[in-house]
């Protein structure tokens, strides 16, 4: 599998719904690759791995909220979508609040999975073009000179020139200078764009 | 025939028996070859006889001869016999014809020896022997002293010397006549009736003066036969021969004797054995048939080689005192004046005499009852008195037996009863009476259901001694069914001896009632129990179920959407549709176990692998366990028989040890979460299974208290698990305990006997 392929991958002790999920999934032309338990999955997965994982709550060795645990500390991110034979709400709040897309009971209906398969993709497509953008912003900032950041930070927490001068205790003509490298280097055209883009990158405003 | 008599045959006829099977039996294992020798130098003996053929005294003479040359068995002996008859035919032409027959008879004939029987042919032979039979040796039978000692010349012959004892039957008969003066003497003329008158006269001479003696000789018959019916009182009569009257009528001397003394008014005695029966009293009597014996002793040795002249002559041996005790009663003669040694013939004995024995055995039996007849009238005061105190007893058991709260009975061997208490007829509806009458009324108001355990338990009552126990149920005549306890035992007289069987029936309706009431309770309560282990196990029971239902569900959706594609890919609908069908198998059976468990319903005992009852029934556990990280390893005995058990409790039982052995560790920090199962052999006829887990632990001050009912640590628990279990296991006649482990947590244990084909 290329890093640009995505798939479902199912993970489930059960060769039973294993089999009847990995040919429903296929019935709807997706790519499905199923694995018998979380340790045989984690021993392949890689983190270009995109698409999204079905995996049993409950399975005999690592279950699958410990599979999930483990993906984020792998920063393996492929949403999960979890089935559970009987649901219990402690379960279900920790799967969610750990990033699941969704937690559903089996008897799953096909066109539910399959609606929570197409968010669960949908979710990783969009998260990996978020990662892709972050990812520019950040080697745009790696550009700029420390003393540039410092007047970033003071430009989008929306202080003048004169201001960032006084604070800075330089001219008000330097920081001109400094303000228009800052704006070339982020390839930003307005001061909107550049608090945007700042924000993106998680850089928090002055008070 | 008198016993007597038959005695004196029966020697007779078996000597010779024995003899000639003896003879027989030698001749067997003689070859054939020395057989034929031995024929070869066969012995010849020429008899020669000298009155006519059927004279009676000749067979005697013949028998006693041939028994006595037989007898040796040495050798075969070749007999030939002549009749001289020279007595009836005394003329010169006979004996001149006679010496020529004999001439041609035996010119070329080798005689080994010679026996003249009587005078006559004793005196023919000296006149005529050596020309007819030169050299042959002779032994002479029956021959008078008279003619042996009157031969001129010492020859080379030996013999038997004939005599009569006139004197010795004299001198009986006086013993037996001691007041007879009168003597008759009756005789013949015929040249031997003449020989014995003889003989008679000089015997008689020294009686003379004692007895008046008159002879009867030359008479008719008709006259002697006049004479002697006019006798005179105590007369004695002695009878020589007659041959021939004064008239020359030929007689057989025992004809005539038979004519004088049936006509004789006095008894008439005899000189020869071979008479007697004849109507004589008897006397001295000579025997013809021992002459011949003594001479054929004689001939056996001269056959054996010895010389005639070296064998002295013998006279003794052929006489004895022989008597008719018909005649002797006929004459009023006394037994007792008989001289000693005396043989009395034709005896007909008195009852007395003849059943002697039996009559003393009779005697003895008849003194012996009356005594006991006697002692039985002593006890019979004693009896009474003992069968007054007995009626007594009696009285006191029937009342016993009578009033017993239970149907008590005694059956006879055959079945039929000797005794029914009247309780009976509360218990059964029937009276007393109707089970005397009809032995079959139990096994008829039996209900079907029960008649076979009846009826087995019948069966086998005799073979084992002791009491026996079943229960069953009967019908009431008014339909009612009653639960019966029945205990028989057989029993015995006091020789050991089976005389039928005592039995009791209890009626038990009301306590199996309430038996069964507590029984049904007990299960209600364990199918609750079990309701509510199986609530605590909603999240593994509801996987076991969804698993197969999702699988299928997902399937016929895969394969809806395959089928509904534009190029339907029915390989894909196929397989689908394979997997549906065996995941829809796999729901149906969690469910029937489901149920099965669920069911409330009557303990049913059976044959049960408790291995196999254990992983299935962990089987219920595995997702719930797996989500509170519990691992049951086992440690599983091979080849252990099966457990006599409720399979349904059982697994109850098991599956609330495994549930108490999880939540005891869901309570710790323990790790690993385990629990160990483990079966093992038990003592003698058990099978022991444990389930140790690694919780905290028992309350160490009271570890029974687990066991009681409501005791929990839990906070949703019952109480009740433990304490169903534990009825459980004791209602299968098992034991259920609990013991801290050394290191950590504790084992529970329980036991169940092995499954044995007829618990009885």
């Amino acid at each position: 599998m290329n890093a640009v392929e995505s798939a479902v991958y199912v993970v489930d002790d059960d060769v039973s719904v294993r089999t009847a999920l990995e040919r429903l999934l296929k019935s709807v032309g997706l790519t499905v690759q199923a694995f018998t338990s979380a340790r045989e999955f984690l021993e392949q997965a890689t983190p270009a791995w995109s698409g999204c994982l079905i995996a049993d709550v409950r399975m005999p060795g690592m279950s699958g909220l410990e599979l999930q645990d483990e993906l984020n500390a792998r920063q393996l991110s492929l949403p999960v979508i979890f089935l559970t034979g009987y649901g219990t709400v402690p379960a279900s709040v920790r799967a969610l609040k750990a990033g699941a897309v969704d937690f559903l009971e089996k008897p799953v209906d096909d066109q539910t999975l399959l609606d929570a398969v197409q968010t669960a993709l949908e979710r990783d497509h969009r998260s990996r073009l978020h990662q892709a953008e972050i990812k520019n912003i950040r080697q745009r900032l790696d550009s700029l000179t420390p003393r540039e950041y410092e007047v970033l930070t003071f430009i989008i927490s929306g202080r003048i020139n004169k201001q960032v001068a006084a604070e800075l205790g330089t001219t008000e003509k330097t920081i001109k200078v400094h303000r228009a490298r800052i704006m070339e280097k982020l390839q930003c055209a307005s001061l909107a764009e550049l608090v945007r883009l700042a924000e993106k990158a998680g850089i928090q405003a002055l008070d | 025939m008198t016993p007597g008599r038959r005695r004196g045959t029966i020697l007779f006829l078996t000597q010779p028996g024995i003899a000639s099977l003896l003879l027989s039996l030698a001749l067997l294992f003689v070859p054939y070859p020395a057989l034929a020798g031995a024929a070869q130098q066969a012995k010849t003996v020429l008899l020669l006889y000298s009155y006519q053929a059927v004279l009676p005294a000749n067979l005697e003479w013949d028998s006693g001869i041939r028994q006595a040359l037989e007898n040796t068995g040495q050798q075969p002996i070749e007999f030939y016999t002549e009749y001289l008859d020279l007595a009836q035919f005394p003329d010169e032409a006979y004996l001149h014809s006679l010496l020529n027959l004999l001439t041609i008879k035996y010119s070329g004939k080798k005689i080994d020896i010679l026996i003249p029987v009587g005078d006559l042919a004793f005196t023919f032979l000296q006149a005529h022997g050596n020309a007819l039979f030169p050299g042959v040796p002779m032994v002479f039978c029956a021959v008078a002293r008279e003619q042996v000692e009157a031969l001129k010349k010492p020859l080379k012959i030996t013999g038997q010397i004939s005599w009569v004892d006139v004197a010795g039957t004299l001198e009986a008969a006086l013993k037996l006549q001691s007041r007879a003066r009168q003597l008759i003497v009756i005789g013949g003329t015929a040249e031997t009736d003449r020989l014995m008158q003889q003989i008679a006269r000089e015997a008689l001479e020294p009686y003379k003066g004692r007895l008046e003696i008159t002879f009867l000789i030359d008479l008719p018959m008709a006259e002697i036969l006049t004479r002697v019916s006019h006798l005179p009182p105590e007369t004695i009569v002695i009878y020589l021969s007659i041959f021939r009257d004064s008239q020359g009528t030929d007689f057989v001397p025992r004809t005539a004797l038979a004519l004088i003394s049936q006509l004789a008014n006095a008894p008439v005695y005899g000189l020869w054995e071979n008479l007697l029966g004849q109507g004589m009293v008897g006397g001295h009597l000579m025997s013809f048939t021992a002459e011949g014996r003594m001479t054929g002793k004689i001939g056996r040795r001269v056959l054996n080689g010895e010389r005639p002249e070296n064998i002295p002559t013998v006279s003794e041996g052929t006489t004895a005192y022989e008597f008719d005790w018909r005649q002797l009663k006929r004459w009023g003669l006394r037994e007792v004046d008989l001289p000693p040694g005396s043989i009395v013939h034709f005896k007909k004995y008195t009852f007395w005499e003849e059943h002697k024995g039996e009559v003393i055995a009779t005697a003895t039996v008849f003194s012996v009852l009356s005594l006991l007849v006697v002692g039985l009238l002593i006890n019979l005061g004693q009896r009474r008195r003992a069968e007054s105190s007995l009626r007594q007893a009696e009285l006191q058991y029937r009342i016993v037996a009578d009033f017993t709260y239970d149907w008590e009975y005694w059956q006879n061997p055959d079945g039929t009863c000797r005794y029914v208490s009247p309780a009976c007829e509360r218990i059964s509806g029937h009276r007393a009476e109707e089970f005397l009458q009809r032995p079959d009324l139990v096994q008829e108001i039996i209900v079907p259901e029960d008649r076979e355990l009846w009826a087995r338990h019948s069966c086998g009552a005799f073979e084992k001694p002791g009491p026996r126990e079943i229960q069953f149920r009967l019908q009431r005549p008014d339909g009612t069914i009653r639960w019966i306890e029945h205990a028989c035992q057989p029993v015995t007289d006091d020789a050991g001896e089976f005389i039928g069987i005592r039995a009791t029936n209890r009626d038990i309706t009301e306590r199996k009632r309430a038996e069964m009431l507590e029984q049904q309770h007990r299960e209600q309560l364990a199918q609750a129990t079990r309701l509510a282990t199986l609530g605590e196990l909603t999240a593994s029971l509801a996987h076991e179920v969804n698993q197969p239902l999702s699988a299928v569900m997902n399937n016929a959706q895969a394969a809806l959407r395959f089928l509904h594609r534009q190029e339907p890919d029915l390989e894909e609908v196929d397989e689908a549709l394979g997997d549906i069908v065996r995941d829809g198998k796999r729901a149906g059976e969690v469910i029937q176990r489901l149920r099965q468990f669920l069911r409330p319903g009557e303990m049913l005992l059976q044959a049960v692998d408790i291995n196999e009852l254990i992983k299935e029934t962990a089987a219920f556990t595995r997702n719930e366990f797996l989500a509170r990280n519990t691992v049951i390893r086992y440690s599983l005995s091979d080849g252990l028989p099966p457990v006599r058990a409720d399979r349904i409790q059982i697994q109850q039982v098991v599956l609330n040890l495994l549930i108490n052995a999880q939540e005891a560790m869901n309570q710790s920090e323990a790790e690993p979460r385990e629990i160990l199962v483990q079966t093992t052999p038990g003592d003698v006829g058990s099978i022991t299974v444990s389930v140790r887990d690694r919780g905290p632990g028992l309350p160490s001050e009271n570890l029974e208290k687990i066991f009681k009912p409501f005791y929990t640590t839990k906070a949703a628990g019952m109480g009740m698990g433990l304490a169903i279990s534990r009825s459980i296991i004791t209602s299968h006649g098992g034991r259920l305990w609990a013991v801290p482990n050394p290191d950590q947590g504790a084992t529970l244990t329980f036991t169940l006997p092995v499954f044995q084909e007829d618990p009885r």
